[in-house]
């Protein structure tokens, strides 16, 4: 299953986002729904995959994560809705704002054209002119690193 | 559903009321309307629904001779004025030869926008979408943001199942693909060091081709011509120009510029030669190349001479280029000696092997090495956009996405003619391979390939292969008179749309307000794709929902703004000011701090004069480090025997590209009614031509009709002629017919650059010249076909 928005889990004294599209293991029950997930944690707070993905699925919003990067399994418990089972389901609304704000002045390349470390530095080239804020910026980051080419 | 002529001016109408503020009162009846163009913004007075008068807004700086000719071009007497469709097309005989040389028929817009529909729904059936070739590709037709027929057309043919689409473009092809193997990013399109730390710190500028006293006069958006002052501020401090350009170009007499005359295509081995010359005067930066760029030695290895035996000093480049040994060291010692900005326009790449210009430029500036520091370094656009201005963070009002294309197959800008004559062919492209499809019907809006595109003989050929050929234009430009479906558009002074500028610092939205009725039967290029949206059943996907008025509210309210559009719309402009960073900014300044956090997009994050990854494509044509190759059609060929000059094709002076060369603006600069061909008066008299003498300059591609211009302002063996002039064949129906109008891609090669970029190479051309004889044809280009009432 794949998350359809932006969920806080929890870790312990472990508090982080983890963003739209990530994967996770989960079961009903009752009304509820009990995510689960494990992630590795980098020194700067941000949650992977493994520790050999390139971008960030997530980040620590409170909890010591000290200086070595280590992996924990993030909980969390959330409603109907929140969980889809396609990941394009899940990346609806992200899919129509990179096609909205990078489809105009040029085409809407195909996120598989590039790795998600390509295309950061592609984003960080384009945002001045294309005037995307913060906020959008992020969310078409994400949406480009979940189908990002893998590798070079 | 069709809307007939009174029902849509109607509605026109009465959308006009709905947006436009109330118009300045001049006298009874008269109104003064703002609108904004790529030449500035401006404000049309109207008179009983006619434009009278074209004035620059009082925010124009330097408002150009262009902006006025706009009404010209307006009432221009070759206004496509009704649909129409090739006899022969219309009657099923089919007699595609005839492209080009075959009378129209008037049909109405029901007739038209079916015979359309049925075209696209018949290639579509019997050979798939990739076999529809969209050639809008760019939005140099007018500024706005709504009406932009690149995305409308995208947006419709992407919800009909796709479209083969083109990659690159003609401006800057070479360079936008080798700098991203060599700096990480385009840099041509990228924002600059901001102007007034150029003001602030640039001693010396060293401009290969740039002329931005004339390319400033357009934007790709709105300019309000704030570079010109810019430019004349750095004069008056004493900051030192150098021009090195085969033409005395007008920006060198503005700044003050020493020119440097220069062979055309041959700014590389000059280039080389500097980078040589700092190295064997150990004048260059070890610290900047060992710091923030990889692959020196091999590019050392190079200039040495160990690679060919040839040391590239300035001796050897003098051979080829022809600026004294001296002078290329002498600019060599000065670049190290003052605060320098390397900066190059985009015709030197425009050759043959023009990826290694920009890579060459990028090397010696590392050399320099003052990239990342106030007012040193790069700067590859300062002909270009109001380059420089800093920018506002408003962000520009959103167009219309493209939406999404499922055919996905790119074709660099540069193979149009090459695609049409060879499908299934194969080509290197950057590392990868390109199978051209099997092209059936070209469709055309706010665009004319045939015109742009280099070696017209061969793109008519081409024309004349395909099934269909649909082409929406305001006036019967050459693509029009080469087609088979000719939708009359409106001009943008025929609707409301909305717009920026400048390009890069984004100072102002300007209200694009409807100025008059859409003549005879024009019809907007959204209403166009609308109709045939509604024809295939998906109105609502390509409306989304939104009335041409809420998309234009939309784009603004995408701008980051307190003034609320009503306030925008009824001043017709909104101004916005740069924050201070803005006004700090210095190109790669993060990554010289930082060269390890603020790497460079590139593999191994910093400059790379040596490319492993280029270098492993394996093209001779482009190896992994700047070099110089001779080129095939260079003053040194055996074709220079038969044709010895070589042949320039500056942006013209008094049109945008082709635009407004139907309008007496572009008479009055026509040289025995046809366009000028600059050559350099020691040439000129050697070979017994004067002024206004009517010449054939021709080659094995073909030969055009020009009108002498002997100048002193152009290197002894070099010819110019301005791109855009409108073709005209003397004999439409017979093939490389002579061009009685002087347009210059009939001489130019659409040979590609290389292997890597596939980009235009017109630059590299040679051509021969000879006083025409004999009765001389008239142009023909600004007349109307002949068209027919009915069958």
């Amino acid at each position: 299953m794949y998350l359809s928005k932006p969920l806080k889990m929890k870790n312990g004294s472990l508090s982080a986002i983890v963003y739209t599209g990530t994967s996770v293991q989960s079961e009903k029950l009752g009304k509820k729904w009990i995510i689960r997930k494990q992630f590795w944690i980098s020194n700067e707070g941000e949650l992977f995959e493994s520790s050999s993905s390139e971008a960030p699925t997530g980040n620590v919003k409170s909890g010591n994560i000290g200086n070595n990067g280590f992996y924990a399994t993030f909980t969390a418990s959330a409603k109907d809705g929140l969980l889809v089972c396609n990941l394009s389901d899940a990346i609806t609304e992200m899919d129509s704002l990179y096609y909205e704000r990078c489809g105009t002045c040029h085409r809407a390349y195909d996120p598989d054209m590039y790795t998600a470390a390509h295309w950061k530095k592609i984003l960080e080239s384009m945002k001045t002119l294309s005037g995307i804020s913060q906020q959008e910026e992020t969310e078409i980051m994400r949406y480009l690193s979940l189908l990002a080419k893998r590798k070079d | 559903m069709n809307t007939d002529r009174r029902e849509f001016l109607k509605m026109a109408g009465a959308f006009a009321a709905m947006l436009t503020c109330n118009p300045e009162a001049l006298a009874a009846g008269d109104r003064v309307i703002t609108h904004a163009t790529h030449m500035g913004p401006l404000k049309a007075y109207v008179r009983n629904g006619k434009i009278v008068r074209i004035e620059a807004m009082d925010i124009d700086l330097d408002p150009v001779d262009l902006l006025f000719a706009h009404k010209d071009a307006v009432y221009a007497r070759n206004r496509v004025k009704y649909p129409c469709v090739r006899k022969s097309y219309l009657d099923g005989s089919d007699r595609r030869h005839m492209r080009g040389a075959e009378e129209f028929v008037r049909v109405d817009w029901g007739t038209a926008l079916d015979l359309v529909a049925e075209a696209l729904a018949k290639t579509k059936g019997e050979y798939g979408n990739e076999s529809i070739f969209k050639t809008t590709y760019a939005r140099w037709a007018h500024p706005g943001r709504i009406h932009q027929a690149a995305s409308l057309q995208a947006r419709m043919l992407g919800l009909f199942g796709g479209f083969t689409d083109i990659v690159g473009d003609y401006s800057a092809g070479a360079a936008t693909q080798i700098l991203p193997h060599v700096m990480g990013d385009i840099e041509v399109y990228s924002q600059q060091t901001s102007r007034e730390v150029v003001l602030d710190k640039t001693e010396l500028i060293l401009m290969w081709g740039a002329d931005p006293f004339k390319t400033n006069k357009i934007d790709y958006h709105v300019p309000i011509h704030s570079d010109g002052a810019w430019l004349r501020k750095m004069k008056d401090k004493g900051i030192k120009f150098v021009t090195i350009d085969p033409t005395k170009n007008m920006s060198v007499d503005e700044l003050g510029s020493e020119w440097v005359p220069i062979k055309a295509a041959s700014d590389v081995p000059m280039i080389l030669a500097m980078c040589y010359t700092l190295y064997e005067e150990k004048l260059y930066n070890k610290q900047f190349i060992d710091k923030y760029t990889v692959g020196f030695n091999v590019f050392l290895k190079y200039l040495r001479g160990e690679k060919d035996g040839k040391v590239k000093n300035a001796k050897w480049a003098e051979k080829i280029c022809g600026v004294p040994a001296q002078k290329i060291k002498e600019l060599a010692r000065m670049a190290v000696k003052h605060r320098t900005l390397v900066t190059g326009s985009w015709a030197p790449q425009r050759i043959q092997y023009g990826e290694q210009f920009h890579w060459s430029l990028v090397a010696l500036a590392s050399m320099i090495g003052q990239i990342g520091l106030a007012g040193g370094g790069i700067y590859f656009n300062i002909h270009y956009c109001s380059a420089g201005a800093p920018y506002t963070g408003v962000g520009a009002p959103l167009m219309l996405s493209q939406g999404r294309n499922p055919v996905n197959i790119l074709i660099p800008a540069s193979r149009m003619g090459e695609m049409l004559l060879n499908p299934g062919k194969t080509i290197d492209y950057n590392g990868k391979k390109l199978t051209y499809p099997n092209i059936k019907l070209i469709y055309s809006a706010g665009v004319t390939p045939i015109g742009h595109q280099p070696n017209v003989n061969k793109l008519v050929e081409g024309f004349r292969k395909v099934d269909t050929v649909i082409t929406h234009e305001p006036w019967w430009t050459p693509t029009a008179r080469y087609s088979d479906i000719v939708l009359p558009a409106t001009t943008s002074f025929e609707r409301n749309d909305i717009s920026f500028g400048s390009s890069y610092g984004i100072e102002y939205a300007f209200a694009m307000k409807q100025v008059i009725s859409p003549l005879f039967d024009a019809r907007n290029d959204y209403d166009i794709f609308l109709e045939l949206s509604k024809r295939f059943g998906f109105e609502k996907a390509y409306t989304g929902g939104k009335s041409v008025d809420e998309w234009i509210r939309w784009s603004y309210s995408k701008m980051r703004t307190k003034v609320s559009f009503s306030d925008f719309w009824k001043k017709g402009y909104v101004h916005f000011t740069s924050p201070k960073s803005s006004r700090e900014y210095v190109r790669h300044a993060d990554f010289r701090k930082d060269p390890v956090a603020n790497y460079l997009r590139t593999p191994s994050g910093k400059i790379e004069l040596f490319s492993e990854k280029v270098a492993s494509f394996g093209y001779n044509d482009c190896p992994g480090y700047p070099a110089w190759i001779e080129p095939t059609e260079g003053p040194a060929s055996y074709m220079a025997k038969k044709y010895p000059f070589q042949l320039i094709t500056p942006h013209p002076i008094h049109r945008l590209h082709s635009q407004l060369d139907n309008t007496s603006l572009g008479a009055k600069h026509k040289v025995a009614g046809r366009e000028p061909v600059y050559m350099n008066k020691f040439d000129a008299r050697r070979m017994g031509l004067k002024h206004g003498d009517t010449v054939e300059v021709y080659n094995s591609r073909g030969t055009v009709l020009a009108g002498v211009v002997p100048t002193e302002k152009i290197t002894r063996g070099v010819l110019a002629i301005e791109e855009g002039a409108w073709y005209a064949a003397e004999n439409p129906s017979k093939d490389n017919s002579r061009c009685v109008s002087g347009q210059v891609n009939i001489l130019t090669s659409d040979r590609p650059t290389s292997r890597l970029a596939q980009a235009i190479s017109a630059n590299t051309c040679l051509v021969a010249i000879r006083k025409a004889g004999g009765k001389l044809p008239r142009n023909t280009a600004y007349d109307s076909p002949p068209v027919r009432e009915r069958l």
